[in-house]
Parts: structure tokens; C-alpha cells; sequence
């Protein structure tokens, strides 16, 4: 079926940087024939390979949707700019890397929206595969393009690109949308008879199926449907049970390193603490735990079968998976017999944290990280951050006192509510890190290092924050000088984000349709890969902003009423808006919300799916 | 301690996977498999395995050798079946056996590499041998070379260390079969080669429009391989 570039692609291949980026044929990629599947998907990641091929997902959705016998799935990714300015300049459209199968000859090709800066990137990528960039000029000739991922529970600012977004747990719908394809696609259906047909799967938004009208203060003012058959909200797909859901234990091995070259497990999904700027811990709900023997099973297969050097628990937060003391200690003795490195990210920092800690660190201590998120307990109490001063210091001494010398603190500044004594907070707790190491290790432990890092705050779609405004640029300069002159210390490393990325991730988290021509426009200018500084153009962001008459003002630092209609209110994320509501009142009143293992804090999921772990805790002292 | 030399080709698109790729990948599927592997002492144990030679990113070879030590003996046959499972797609193992030996490693005692570079040409093969031969009457033959220490470009010589070559033409293609200096004491890429020879013959051709194979790997005669003839 496809297109021969292979001769073509053996001349560029010779002239630009790691070209084992763009060759495939890993172990365990996957040789199928074309010609003889159903559906010809291609995967997109819209970064380069080297970040792509460390995310999880993809090797899961790899797997899923391989084992389908009637359908293929490949893999493309953003090539470097040397290997795209030669592309261009020779006609070689953007390719799979299984089969070098040009994208725009498969069925249909899907994006993983992981972060809001790659959204350049999606569409640079459309259009270097010769696709026609918006969804009502693509033919019956053109792929289907979809759209997954975090982002996508507000579509929004694509809603012109994708024909459709799968919204939810992509185990759980992929498969069934892809049959539904093979199905229609057999009976000749056209485009837009499949996507009537895949409305009906729970998860899938047809933005075209929709229409927006808004009011002269530039607010929504209505949602109309233009096709009857689409749903009035779109409930995401949720996946029951991740026990024995499908997980890669003979997952692709890059050949060109990538970032992250390691063995994962996913030890559960969802978390329950609640925090009330983290948008992942809603729209992962509920927790959904593999038992300690499925992921011991899971890490030990993998090992056996990649020769993996490192592994690598993930979840929201490693410690409040139900065994996890017995599961670490399991996986400790495990990795020590494979002589494999363990990494146990997102720890709460205990007593068990430090036994498990000195038995796989040993000599090689590596730096500890804590986020307190805010600095003082007035704000965290605001964020729902369950962590007090004295959680930390008790930690942190114990880390000192068994010899770690490397420290980093994570903060973000602009929270709601936010004053100047929050900051002044952080630095109080540098400061008294700081002594605490000169009290336990003297003044000349010169190797000791303290990195306080902060973020700024986004608010996000689906969180208690969603209606909240952002600082502005010179809000958060302003912030970023302060600290960085209370932070100066020979021990102390201060760093921070850049403060122009951090609205344009504002406009499009809670971004309407009109940012769309925002996006197009950055994209048109030049801009792609904005994740990368180097590749990061703000000249031309501003540029994009005065040209499509974008005001971001009104996106970032608005703030919103309870009774506007969102531009994600089309998405039913399973999480009632009821709660996000409380919660912000909550906020205000400096009142927190207990994770609620002990104590269901009526977040409205188990409407849709079962929830365990609601009151748990509770249920346990009863016992 | 049992030594063993694992012969393979690097063929397709594994020709873009650089050196320490490869060997990283060697590396992993000594682990996957289990072999007992000899790892070296020390802090950072690594196992002990390398290239007789490195090849160039973008050079396809037919001819390449790695050697590695295990703790006990092992079956070649079977050896060779689970390595070649775990690799990946193009790169094909053709022959795994044992090696003894006094030399240190292999890389010390290669001394020469035969290969063959390939560019479009639409004259005859009689008139390509003809410009070949012109080339290598040249008094000296000298090429640009990027120095390791100075990182600066300087002039060498290379005429003696091209030991002997011979011309021929398939279809739109005018195929080098060279021999070249190749180890410790005398050394020649066939990068300065190409690049000579480009320049001399003004042919209308871009690097990326030359393929270049490596066909064999000679070593001092104090490498034996019992079934292979790998002497000059």
C-alpha cells in the first residue's frame, strides 16, 4: 500500500545527528503487514523519539493495540530540525517507523497530549506528514486524526485539528473504537458516519458534533449540539480494574538511549489526597491498585525480558499503594538479585521511607526531594497539601543525619491567596534546612547542597482551581527577584521556570475554540518543540498573541465565576463540579479536605465506578 | 577463563546505530539471557566484551567481530541461538565461537580493513578504473584530517596506507573494493578516501550519495581464528 521512501530516507539518513532516532526495528517493535490490517494506526508522540519512547503510555497502548490481530500500530514522533529542514527540502513526508509507511496512507493517526507546550508540535507534525491541517478540509483520502491524553480533558484549543478526542483510560476505549472502525470501514462507511456511530462509545468528543456561541463579554453563552445523536456531556472512559489490565513486560527497546531507559510498573492509578491544584488527582479517580504479587510479577517478567538496569515504581504517589511496605521490601530484595538499580519516586518521606532508602542507596546516596508546595502551613492548608512544617523538618533531619547531602524543595508560587509572607515562607524553610545541616554536620560540610526550585501555578480544567486567575508575567518576575535575594547562599541553588511558558500553558489548559487561531498562528510563525528552550521562540509567541487577536488576559489572569460555562464543561471528567466548588470554597476558608481513605469526601466517582478506597482508614481502626 | 568472538553482519538500517549503541545493546542481552558473563573489578563493574573495531556510523558491514569472556564454557551453538533472538532486526550473527589466544583483545592486534564504497557513476567500468587509477598515480595523496588531540584539521599523507584496491561497476553504480590501514600503528578512515578522491575527480557527488560496506577485518599474525583465513 505505501509509498516507497526508503531509498530517499538512506540519503537524509546520512546527514543529520543520532539518526537510529528514525530507523526503527527495535527489539520488540512490531513487524506486521500492512497491506493485511484492518486499521493502520499510527501513534504520535509530539516530541522527539528520545522523550516518546520514555513514556509509558505508548508502550501500553503498543501493546493493546498490537495484540489485536486486525490492527497495526506504529510509531512516529517529531523528528530533530535537522532531520525535519531535510525532509522538507526533499518531499519525504513524516513516516511510521515500523514500516516507513507515510502517516497520511494509514486509517488513522492519534496524538498523546501530554503537556500544553507540545501542542505546536501536533500540529507541525500533521502538517510535515502532508495532512491538510484543519479537519474540514481532510477527505475520505486522510487518516482520522485523534487525540488522547491529560490535555484532552480540555480540547478545546484543537478542537479545528482532531476529528476526535478519546477522552479517559485509552486501554479501555482504544480497542473498542478501533472495532468499531475495522466494522465500519469494511462497510464502507464514510468519516462522518463512523464518528456518528463512535458518539455512542462512553469517551469519545466530536467536536464537530458541537457548536459554541458566546456573549459579548466573551464568556459562553450556549453549547448547541448540531448532531442529535452526540451525548450532552462526554463521560470519560474508565477502565474498572487496572489488576489485570494489559501491561507491556516485553516493552520496545531503544537503541539510541533514551531519557528514561528503564523498567516501570504502574503500582496503581488515581490518588485520594486530594490536592487542590493537581489536576492528575482528579481525573485519574479512582484509585485503582494492582496487588503486590500481580506488580512483583510485572517488574520481574520485564527485568527477565529487557535486561533493564533500572526499575521504576509509577503512580501519583508510591506510598499509599495499601502493601506498599511489604511490596518495597519485596522489590528491594529483587532488584539486589538482578543487580538492577531501584527508583521509588514520589516517597513520603518515613521512617520505613529511610530503612528502604539506606538499603538500596547504600554508599550512592543520591539527593532527596520534598514539595511542600507552599511555604507556609496558612497555604498549604488552601492548596489541601497535607504536609506540615514538622513532617518536613523531622524528615529532613533523619535524611542529614544519615549522611544524604543533597536536599531539593519544590514550591510553586501564585497560588491562590497567595501574599508575600507565603515567600517569605519558603525561605524560611531554606534557611532553617540550612542551619539544621550546620547543626548536625558542622559549618565546613561543604558538599552540602540545598535546590529550591519553584514552579509557577497554572489552574487546570477539572480542579477546585479551575475558576482561579493566574499572576501575571510581571507578578510572577516580581516573586521570582524576591526569593532569589533572600536565596542567596553558597549552599542554596534557586531556580524557576520561565514566566512567558507558564501563560501560554495557562491559555491553553483553559483555553476556548478561539485560542485555536492563537495556536495556528504560533505554529505558522515557526513555533514547534516550545517544551525545549532552545527551540522556544517568546518573539514569536508575542507575535502570535497581537496577530490572531488573542487576548490572554482573559484566559490567565480572569478570574471566573461558579456560573460561566466552561470550555471543558462539554467533558464529563466523572469528578462533580459540585465538589470542585466546595473544595474552592473550602480553599478560601484556609479549611483542608483529609485524603479521603479516611473519609469519603463525596468527589461524586463512585457514581460511575466503584471506588475502594473511600474511607478505608476509618474502617480499619473500626476494625 | 573461556573467550569467545561472536561474527555478524550490520545490515539495513542498523548501519545508523552508533558503535556505543551496539554495544550497549550487546550489553543487555548478556543480561537478558543470563550468560555468566566475566565483569571487570572495580567500582563500576562493566562485563568484558568489545569491537574488534568501530565502525563508522552509516557504514554497513558484512564482517564484524565481537569478543567476550564467561565465567564457565559454554554451548556455541546454543549461545549464538539466544544472542540472535535478542537482536535487533538486520543485525545477523554469522558464526559464534570459541577463541584462544595470548593477544590482549582483538582491537590491539587489528591491522587492516577491506571495504567497499559505492557512489553513482554513468561512465563505463573502463573509464571509472581509468579515473581510480589516476587517482592513486598521484606522488602523494593527501587528505584533511580532524587530529584527536588539537581538534585542529591538518594535512596527512595517505597513499601508503591504502594497500591495495581494485574497481568494478553493476548497474548505475561504480563500486571501490579497498584495503586499508587499520589499527594502532597506522590508521585510515575511509572517510579521507571518499573525500580525496571526490575532490580530485570533481564528479558531481555529495558525501550522503556514497555508500561505503566493510567487507573484512585483518589482524597481526598473532591472531589465529582456526576456521577463517584472516590473513593478508
Amino acid at each position: 500500500m505505501s509509498t516507497d521512501i526508503r531509498k530517499q530516507l538512506d540519503k537524509l539518513l546520512k546527514r543529520v545527528e543520532k539518526p537510529g532516532r528514525y530507523i526503527g526495528g527495535e527489539v520488540n517493535s512490531v513487524l506486521k503487514d500492512t497491506d493485511k490490517a484492518d486499521v493502520n494506526f499510527c501513534f504520535c508522540f509530539p516530541d522527539i523519539y528520545e522523550i516518546g519512547m520514555s513514556y509509558l503510555g505508548l508502550q501500553i497502548i503498543y501493546k493493546v493495540l498490537n495484540d489485536m490481530p486486525n490492527v497495526y500500530c506504529q510509531r512516529a514522533f517529531q523528528p530533530q530540525t535537522d532531520m525535519e529542514e531535510l525532509m522538507r527540502e526533499e518531499g519525504i513526508p513524516l513516516f511510521s517507523l515500523e514500516s516507513k509507511t507515510p502517516l497520511r496512507e494509514m486509517d488513522m493517526v492519534g496524538f498523546t497530549l501530554q503537556y500544553e507546550m507540545s501542542f505546536t508540535t501536533v500540529l507541525n507534525m500533521i502538517d510535515l506528514a502532508g495532512i491538510p491541517m484543519f479537519a474540514r478540509d481532510r477527505g475520505e483520502d486522510m487518516p482520522l486524526i485523534v487525540c488522547g491524553g491529560p490535555c484532552a480533558y480540555n480540547p478545546e484549543p484543537l478542537w479545528e485539528f482532531a476529528d476526535a478526542f478519546l477522552i479517559g483510560d485509552g486501554e479501555e476505549l482504544l480497542p473498542k473504537f478501533m472495532d468499531l472502525y475495522a466494522d465500519m470501514k469494511k462497510r464502507g462507511a464514510t468519516k462522518e458516519e463512523f464518528l456518528k456511530e463512535a458518539v455512542k462509545l462512553q469517551g469519545v468528543y466530536v467536536p464537530a458534533f458541537y457548536e459554541v456561541k458566546y456573549n459579548e463579554d466573551g464568556t459562553i453563552s450556549e453549547l448547541c449540539k448540531l448532531y442529535e445523536g452526540a451525548p450532552d456531556k462526554v463521560k470519560r472512559a474508565i477502565l474498572p480494574s487496572v489488576q489485570d489490565s494489559a501491561f507491556p513486560v516485553d516493552p520496545i527497546i531503544p537503541m539510541v538511549e533514551a531519557v528514561h531507559d528503564r523498567a516501570v510498573v504502574e503500582t496503581f492509578r488515581g490518588c485520594t489526597r486530594g490536592c487542590r491544584f493537581c489536576q492528575a488527582g482528579m481525573i485519574y479517580r479512582p484509585v485503582r491498585e494492582r496487588t503486590r504479587d500481580r506488580v512483583i510479577d510485572l517488574a520481574v517478567q520485564q527485568l527477565k525480558n529487557t535486561g533493564h538496569e533500572e526499575l521504576s515504581l509509577l503512580s501519583l504517589s508510591s506510598s499509599d499503594h495499601t502493601q506498599f511496605e511489604d511490596m518495597a521490601l519485596d522489590l528491594v530484595d529483587i532488584t539486589k538479585a538482578h543487580q538492577v538499580s531501584l527508583s521509588l519516586p514520589s516517597l513520603r518521606m518515613d521512617k520505613f521511607a529511610f530503612n528502604v532508602l539506606q538499603r538500596i542507596q547504600e554508599y550512592k546516596k543520591s539527593g532527596l526531594t520534598y514539595a511542600p508546595e507552599a511555604g507556609t502551613q496558612r497555604l498549604r492548608d488552601v492548596i489541601n497539601k497535607g504536609v506540615t512544617e514538622n513532617d518536613i523538618y523531622t524528615s529532613v533531619r533523619q535524611a542529614l543525619e544519615l549522611g544524604w547531602t543533597h536536599i531539593k524543595l519544590y514550591f510553586m508560587i501564585g497560588l491562590p491567596t497567595e501574599t508575600y509572607e507565603d515567600l517569605d515562607g519558603i525561605v524560611e524553610i531554606a534557611n532553617n534546612i540550612k542551619s539544621m545541616n550546620f547543626e548536625i554536620n558542622g559549618k565546613k560540610s561543604g558538599r552540602f547542597k540545598l535546590t529550591v526550585s519553584v514552579s509557577n501555578f497554572v489552574p487546570k480544567a477539572d480542579t477546585p482551581f479551575q475558576w482561579e486567575p493566574q499572576d501575571t508575567a510581571e507578578e510572577f518576575r516580581k516573586k521570582h527577584v524576591y526569593l532569589a535575594e533572600r536565596l542567596r547562599s553558597k549552599h542554596i541553588v534557586f531556580n524557576y521556570h520561565d514566566n512567558e511558558t507558564s501563560s501560554y500553558e495557562a491559555v491553553f489548559a483553559r483555553g476556548d475554540r478561539r485560542t485555536s487561531k492563537l495556536l495556528y498562528k504560533a505554529w505558522e510563525l515557526g513555533c514547534k518543540l516550545d517544551g525545549w528552550s532552545e527551540h522556544y521562540r517568546p518573539d514569536l509567541w508575542d507575535r502570535a498573541f497581537e496577530e490572531s487577536g488573542v487576548d490572554r488576559d482573559f484566559y490567565t489572569t480572569r478570574k471566573r465565576s461558579f456560573e460561566e460555562i466552561l470550555p471543558w464543561d462539554i467533558i464529563d471528567c466523572c469528578v462533580s463540579k459540585e465538589f470542585f466548588k466546595r473544595e474552592a470554597l473550602k480553599a478560601y476558608g484556609e479549611e483542608i479536605t483529609p485524603d479521603c481513605r479516611y473519609g469519603c469526601a463525596g468527589c461524586g466517582i463512585n457514581r460511575d465506578v466503584k471506588c475502594e478506597k473511600g474511607g478505608i482508614y476509618n474502617a480499619q481502626i473500626r476494625n | 577463563m573461556p573467550r569467545y568472538v561472536i561474527e555478524f553482519e550490520k545490515g539495513g538500517y542498523t548501519k545508523y546505530i552508533s558503535h556505543l549503541d551496539l554495544l550497549r545493546v550487546f550489553k543487555r542481552i548478556f543480561k537478558v539471557t543470563g550468560l555468566d558473563v566475566r565483569y571487570s573489578q572495580g567500582y563500576n563493574p562493566h562485563p568484558k566484551m568489545g569491537f574488534a573495531q568501530p565502525l563508522s556510523l552509516g557504514y554497513s558491514s558484512v564482517n564484524e567481530y565481537l569478543e567476550f569472556e564467561t565465567v564457565t564454557a559454554h554451548d556455541t551453538g546454543e549461545m549464538r541461538n539466544v544472542i540472535q533472538k535478542n537482536l535487533p532486526h538486520d543485525v545477523i550473527i554469522r558464526d559464534l565461537f570459541e577463541f584462544e589466544s595470548e593477544a590482549k583483545s582483538l582491537a590491539a592486534e587489528a591491522d587492516a580493513c577491506e571495504y567497499v564504497i559505492s557512489l553513482p557513476y554513468e561512465g563505463t567500468e573502463d573509464s571509472f578504473n581509468e579515473l581510480f587509477a589516476s587517482y592513486m598515480a598521484q606522488d602523494h595523496i593527501r587528505a584533511m584530517k580532524k587530529m584527536k588531540k588539537t581538534k585542529t584539521m591538518e594535512e596527512v599523507e595517505i597513499k601508503d596506507k591504502i594497500r591495495s584496491w581494485k574497481v568494478y561497476k553493476d548497474g548505475d553504480l561504480a563500486y571501490i573494493d579497498c584495503i586499508l590501514d587499520s589499527g594502532s600503528h597506522s590508521n585510515l578512515s575511509p572517510e579521507l578516501v571518499i573525500k580525496s578522491f571526490l575532490d580530485f575527480s570533481q564528479l558531481p557527488l555529495k558525501r550522503w550519495d556514497v555508500e561505503v560496506q566493510r567487507t573484512q577485518q585483518f589482524f597481526t599474525d598473532r591472531i589465529q581464528f582456526r576456521h577463517i583465513d584472516n590473513s593478508l
